[in-house]
């Protein structure tokens, strides 16, 4: 698409940090990183969402940010990674195409805080509709 | 060894969905209502440990149960969150994956602060990961079953020939 920076990035128009490519996705570092070596894959087909993405290249896109993840611990010398994605602005979605979000983590590094708990409830009701 | 989730799996009344390798499961621990966990059925800790086939087949579930939060909870939006290690958040033994609905009014934040690095380092972090990742491909596809290989049965008629000859002189 024309006017968005990571189709323009996919054909080479805006400038990036490439780490990685195949057939399905390209994997850039984010210029405003989480946390140095922060990676993003970036779906060489435009979609919106993961959900919108063929299987084939949401399991390619899962894997490669599985060998990410293992070759930022071994290289960076980080304890942990994160992968993310948000689908839709209320979960954070800043960009107008799907985005994968590798991050290295260290102690202390604040990038993202703990997840709240909650009591679970409703389960039978919540297994029926998500089935 | 004990594991909160493994227990999860082996009683399955959290259970959505499930097959020989995964297991999507109701958060036991949800952060908002309709929280998911895909957990590996085997117990694994971290994402390195997981085969590749596994991992595919547990990211593609995750996106059918982000448009199940689409469509059935009237999410407004889905988070898919991987905690790979205890700095990265992560808070049981046993590897998972978060799949998040989200309302614009839910409360929480995932969102980092981003940083700038100085135009150096970034150059040299690109040059490390770059080379590090050059072998990335060729992934691993589920291993073929071995081929069992029924062993034939000596027959006693033939057992006893086998005796007569070994006793000829």
């Amino acid at each position: 698409m024309d006017n968005c920076i990571f189709c323009q990035m996919l054909t080479g128009n805006i400038p990036t940090k490439k780490v990685y490519e195949d057939e399905h996705c390209i994997g850039v570092l984010d210029i405003y990183p989480a946390h140095p070596g922060h990676v993003i894959l970036v779906s060489k087909e435009h979609q919106t969402i993961m959900p919108q993405l063929k299987d084939e290249v949401v399991e390619d896109i899962a894997v490669v940010a599985k060998h990410m993840s293992q070759r930022m611990l071994n290289t960076l010398g980080v304890k942990g990674t994160n992968i993310y994605v948000a689908n839709g602005i209320a979960a954070g979605q800043k960009a107008g195409h799907v985005l994968v979000h590798v991050i290295p983590r260290s102690q202390g590094d604040n990038v993202m805080p703990n997840l709240p708990t909650t009591k679970l409830e409703e389960k039978e009701k919540m297994i029926a509709l998500l089935k | 060894m004990t594991c909160m989730l493994c227990d999860v799996i082996k009683k399955g009344d959290n259970t959505i969905f499930q097959n020989e390798k995964i297991a999507v499961l109701l958060h036991p621990e949800p952060a908002v209502k309709g929280h998911v966990l895909i957990c590996p059925i085997e117990h694994q800790t971290i994402i390195e440990q997981i085969p590749d086939f596994v991992i595919s087949q547990m990211f593609t579930q995750a996106n059918k149960i982000c448009t199940r939060q689409f469509e059935a909870l009237q999410a407004e939006g889905t988070n898919v969150l991987v905690q790979n290690g205890i700095p990265a958040g992560q808070t049981y033994g046993h590897f998972g994956i978060n799949i998040i609905p989200r309302t614009k009014e839910d409360g929480l934040n995932l969102v980092w602060q981003p940083k700038q690095m100085p135009e150096d380092a970034m150059n040299q972090i690109h040059e490390a990961l770059k080379k590090a990742f050059e072998d990335i491909g060729n992934f691993e596809k589920e291993k073929p079953k071995p081929i069992e290989i029924k062993k034939e049965e000596v027959k006693p008629e033939e057992d006893y020939l086998l005796k007569s000859l070994k006793r000829l002189p």
